[in-house]
């Protein structure tokens, strides 16, 4: 267990794991709405308060899982609860843990029935999406990888639009039939691995190559539905139409993270002879996705799907750094994570303001609102455009570095990822244009008031970050700099071996 | 060796502090009451007016350093760093962008402060205000920047700022969507900027980024990569300079405000093309056969916008498709490996374009918004100061001697003719007097003869001393800035190709003096042949011409915009459609649907099983109680 880093004294990622969970439990009994607000509202920010605080102990210079935590826990079947946070996961625990005050302030007036279930469901979600990131056991990792379904199926078919009910179900059935293979490749790697579940030992072992084509697949099925790859994208459109506004957000931000990072945690160290096979195709796929959800969200009326088809787009690039296995490729797609789960999920908080003025998704009610809501266009403009990576933008850094990772790799292939650029432009610019001029016969919406200092707050933060990770992403690729390049190394150790190997 | 100078990185803060402070007062403050104007303004043309300062300064700095050392640098933090690529947010100061930062700095002070007039009583008058600084920031950001990803930042950055003031009055549906066309048809070209910058950072990128790196590894390139880069970055350049085939947003974007014209489109922005190939003139310099390419494609958009500059009706119009004329000039020149001519020929044209927008402006304040020159006439009386100053602007335009055009224009000329490039040459010298005949068709229709509108004419008078002023400044330049660069057949030194020499890849042509006075003649011809042919048939009064055949394809500019929508967007929505509304509903999610729809089946077969009638269960009970039994017998045997 040479890759753990025990954590020395107070328990902080159990902390951060079980702080929600316990806090729901008072709104069980205590049932009044404002205080299940305010009550959440402080949960929240101390979890993201807290997890601020791995920062300063974080060591950048170690691959090794650190603030670990190790725990028997179901002996007779060799089940551990063992926990620990590398330099691939730290990133997106933060993001987790800061998205979600800002989930629930977005929610303060927009959910105004059953707000204590509301509120459970959120803090039920936040223990199982830092467990997921967090968790080195196989077993503890599948229970809350399935775990997160649940509050999220209870977000989308309660508080969700017309059809929710259509939507929450093909969520939750789309997802978990994906991830049933997964839990077969589990139990294979564990009589593999002489009754084990601990991940970091699966890693880099040379299990037969037919062994690990199977294994890759059970990963990919799971893993290319939850990012969501093309052509297994068609649950999350309608998802997010009909989720409420916290729901898009922590889908859009955090849940399709876990897709690639999926990719990262065990397709490439457990099955890397297949990754090497496979990677081509998962390449073509990932432009695929990018040309495909460019295009259909061109033609998108509605604003969250649009929004929806372009993140099938973005999450391509991510795959497309992932697969292209040098360090340009993956730090740059492991930014674009973050960035992703940043824009698009103020993009989403954006649409959610508008709806909770007009009571509409569609484009043509909210044109020319610009002229009512100055604040509010030049926020959501500024969104677009890190959407559509601008320069200076948060996306601009990891698209740029993605593009050259994938250049590095093969020049076609990175040729054929652009046209994806214009097409950003092209859909996001369409969707400004009507929301800030619209046409001749716009909608007389004088009515509609700016964004109030509430929602302001909500977006001020998601603001900051488009523009310190534009022009400053250094603190943010060093830390996760050792764990990109142990995985690298490994991965091409591994090549070589393999190539050694095979010469006698 | 270059030297750090750390008040580089300020000069295009300035400006986008600026538009921050102006944009987030606006913004505080629109729906309350709302802070006087004159602040703004203040605020707004105070940066400018101080980058101005600094650029004179850089200047002066630049000049006291021996010749070839003359660069300053300042790298202000270090971008991004990942494995061998390293980016960093620099500023680079040499003769070229030196000369750049002047006259960028100069003209946008003066029409920022001509905006303060010409924008008077506008209801978003801050707002305005905040792009301009935006623009300049970006446009400052683009010339200094050290490398081609700094200065991409400031090219987009620029083109964002072009759409905003496009589609800024946007109660007219068609300037939204000139706005539209104008950044999609910019970021078509950026493909190629992102491509070529691409492929150049995959070839050499490791060891630097940034011009002067790039420019010492230059000789590491294959031939055909610098082809293809340069091939690629000319892509972009026609995106942002307007040259053919992407030339088409540019007489759209006219739909901003006139002061956004002369700055953005005609006198800073669209010349970013140009001098980007100056900048990566080290590249150039080594594929001639890309810089013919180059050229002609320069040549040939000058004449096609010549052409349809001839047939124009909207004032802006007219002046739009004589700055896509004159940037393909530009382009022709650069092409030609004369850069310095090329670069000085944007240089005299910011003064002399922005002069003319800005008078069209004057003319436009005082008519009030009326664009169309049939509607116009016998001006000069009204408007004496636009009126000489818009000539000014005009004879330098037409290339008359001694006026600025006329150098820098002739300069062009000379090259394509000394380095035995005729065919260039000839349409270059056929474009030259073309420019004469519209341009004076313009001064004719609009300043001399009877006025055509009698109630329009009588209201309009010469506007706000805000508003002349730069335009008798502007017309100074006009007048005087090709002095600068004057040939040695007329005593000159040359300065400005002395000044920027040691930043472009450039060899002199060695021609004879009787070379140049032919060139110098035909230009001239051309110029008299022009608009003594405009005198003819506008000099005394003319009615509206009713356009037909071949003026009338010309005036609707050979149905281009038509082409390409047909070509081009119509099939990109047709697609974006059918998948967006059939193909991912019904194919892609199709095996989906299959499978439910099979469950569904199986499962409604066994429904059929599910009566609810406790006598079909009974029977149930008793098959299932017989098998059971039957089995059980069978297995104690």
């Amino acid at each position: 267990m040479d890759q753990l880093l025990l954590n020395q004294g107070f328990p902080l990622l159990s902390t951060l794991i079980f702080l929600p969970l316990a806090g729901s439990l008072l709104l069980f009994v205590v049932r009044d709405p404002h205080f299940a607000r305010y009550w959440t509202l402080a949960v929240t920010s101390i979890v993201a308060l807290l997890s601020l605080t791995l920062l300063p102990k974080f060591d950048r210079d170690t691959a090794a899982f650190q603030f670990a935590e190790h725990h028997p826990w179901i002996e007779s079947l060799n089940i551990t609860y063992v926990i620990g946070v590398d330099g691939i996961s730290i990133l997106l625990i933060l993001l987790t843990t800061l998205i979600m005050p800002f989930c629930v302030l977005a929610s303060w007036t927009y959910i105004k029935d059953r707000v204590p279930a509301f509120m459970i469901c959120m803090l039920i979600m936040e223990t199982a999406m830092i467990g997921v990131f967090v968790a080195l056991d196989f077993v503890l990792f599948y229970i809350l990888w399935e775990a997160m379904l649940i509050p999220m199926y209870f977000l989308i078919g309660i508080w969700g639009g017309p059809r929710k009910i259509y939507a929450s179900i093909k969520f939750f059935l789309y997802t978990l039939a994906g991830s049933i293979l997964l839990l077969v490749a589990i139990i294979w790697l564990y009589t593999a691995n002489g009754y084990s579940f601990f991940i970091p030992d699966m890693m880099w072992k040379d299990y037969p190559f037919t062994a690990q084509i199977l294994l890759f697949i059970a990963f990919f099925l799971a893993f290319a539905i939850k990012v969501p790859m093309f052509p297994f994208h068609t649950w999350l459109p309608a998802a997010h139409v009909e989720a409420p506004t916290a729901g898009s957000v922590i889908l859009a931000s955090i849940l399709l993270k876990m897709g690639t990072y999926g990719f990262l945690r065990f397709a490439l160290p457990i099955t890397p002879e297949a990754t090497t096979t496979l990677m081509p195709y998962v390449l073509w796929l990932s432009i695929a996705g990018i040309i495909y959800g460019g295009l259909t969200a061109l033609a998108q009326q509605d604003m969250k799907k649009l929004i929806a088809y372009s993140s099938v787009g973005h999450m391509g690039f991510v795959t497309l750094g992932i697969f292209v296995l040098n360090i340009d490729g993956i730090e740059g797609a492991i930014l674009q994570m973050i960035n992703h789960g940043i824009t698009t999920g103020a993009l989403f908080l954006c649409v959610g303001m508008i709806y909770e003025r007009t009571h509409s998704r569609e484009l043509s009610s909210a044109t020319g609102i610009g002229q009512y809501m100055p604040v509010f266009v030049t926020l959501i403009g500024i969104f677009s455009l890190s959407s559509l990576a601008f320069p200076g933008t948060n996306s601009f850094v990891g698209e740029f570095m993605i593009l050259a990772g994938a250049f590095r790799h093969d020049v076609p292939l990175a040729l054929a990822a652009i046209p994806g650029a214009v097409l950003a432009a092209a859909y996001m610019l369409r969707m400004l244009q009507k929301i800030i001029w619209g046409g001749t016969n716009n909608p007389d919406q004088s009515w509609l008031t700016d964004l109030n200092s509430r929602e302001i707050i909500t977006l001020a933060p998601f603001l900051f970050f488009v523009f310190w990770i534009g022009l400053g992403p250094q603190p943010f690729l060093a830390m996760m700099h050792s764990s990109v390049v142990n995985l690298l190394d490994q991965f091409h150790g591994y090549q070589q071996a393999i190539t050694a190997a095979g010469m006698y | 060796m270059a030297q750090n100078v750390s008040y580089l990185g300020m000069i295009p803060l300035l400006p986008l502090i600026g538009a921050a402070v102006v944009g987030i007062l606006h913004l505080a403050t629109c729906k309350k009451k709302r802070l006087p104007d004159q602040l703004y303004a203040v605020l707004a043309c105070s940066t400018p007016i101080l980058t101005f300062v600094l650029a004179v300064k850089v200047f002066f700095d630049l000049n006291g350093l021996p010749v070839d050392g003359r660069a300053l640098t300042h790298e202000v933090f270090t971008w991004f760093e990942v494995g061998e690529m390293n980016i960093s947010m620099g500023f680079l100061a040499d003769p070229l962008s030196s000369l750049m930062l002047l006259f960028v700095t100069f003209t946008a002070s003066l029409i920022h402060i001509y905006s303060i007039g010409y924008m008077a009583g506008d209801e978003s008058f801050a707002k305005f205000f905040a792009y301009l600084n935006l623009f300049l920031g970006s446009m400052l950001i683009l010339v200094l920047g050290n490398g081609p990803v700094v200065m991409f930042v400031g090219w987009e950055g620029v083109g964002l700022c072009s759409y905003l003031l496009i589609s800024y009055y946007s109660e007219d549906r068609s300037n939204v969507l000139a706005g539209n066309k104008a950044f999609i048809v910019n970021r078509i070209g950026d493909f190629g900027f992102v491509l070529g910058m691409a492929f150049l950072f995959w070839a050499i990128g490791d060891s630097g980024f940034d011009y002067i790196s790039l420019k010492t590894n230059a000789h590491m390139l294959a031939p055909a990569t610098v082809t293809l880069v340069c091939l690629l970055l000319f892509v972009g350049a026609t995106g942002k300079s307007a040259q053919i085939p992407l030339y088409v947003w540019l007489p759209d974007a006219m739909a901003g405000p006139t002061p956004v014209s002369a700055l953005i489109h005609a006198a800073t922005m669209v010349t970013a093309g140009v001098y980007m190939v100056a900048r990566f003139s080290f590249l150039y310099v080594h594929v001639p056969t890309v810089g013919l390419i180059v050229a002609w494609t320069g040549i040939l958009t000058a004449l096609v916008s010549a052409i349809y500059g001839m047939f124009q009706n909207d004032i802006k119009k007219v002046l739009a498709y004589s700055t896509v004329s004159q940037l393909g000039y530009m382009f022709a020149g650069v092409g030609l490996a004369a850069y310095s001519a090329g670069i000085f020929h944007v240089f005299t044209h910011a003064f002399f374009k922005a002069l003319l927008f800005l008078g069209a402006g004057s003319v436009i304040y005082a008519l009030h918004h009326e664009q169309n020159i049939w509607k116009m006439g016998g001006l000069k009386t009204k408007l004496p100061l636009t009126y000489k100053t818009m000539l000014i602007g005009s004879l330098a335009l037409a290339g008359c001697p001694p006026f600025s055009g006329f150098f820098s224009k002739d300069e062009i000329l000379y090259s394509a003719l000394a380095s035995g490039h005729t065919g260039i040459w000839v349409v270059g010298v056929l474009v030259a007097g073309m420019t004469a005949y519209y341009t004076f068709r313009m001064i004719f229709v609009v300043f001399h003869g009877s006025p055509r509108d009698a109630h329009a004419y009588e209201h309009a008078h010469e506007p706000p001393a805000v508003m002349t002023v730069p335009l008798v400044i502007l017309a100074i330049g006009a007048l005087f800035a090709g002095f600068l660069n004057l040939p040695s057949l007329f005593g000159g030194s040359q300065q400005v190709t002395h000044w920027l020499a040691p930043s472009l890849a450039e060899h002199a042509h060695e021609a004879s003096h009787s070379i140049e006075i032919i060139a110098i003649a035909a230009s001239v011809a051309a110029f008299a042949i022009g608009i003594f042919i405009a005198y003819r048939k506008f000099g005394k009064g003319a009615e509206e011409p009713v356009y037909s055949g071949f003026s009338s394809f010309a005036y609707h500019t050979f149905r281009i915009n038509e082409l390409y929508d047909v070509l081009f967007v119509r099939p990109y929505k047709a697609i974006g459609s059918a998948i967006g509304n059939l193909i991912d509903a019904h194919v892609t999610d199709g095996p989906v649907q299959l499978i439910v729809w099979f469950y569904r089946q199986f499962g409604s077969t066994f429904k059929l099983l599910q009566v609810g009638y406790v006598r079909v269960y009974a029977i149930y009970m008793i098959i299932g109680l017989s098998v059971m039994s039957y089995l059980l017998t069978q297995s104690f045997k």
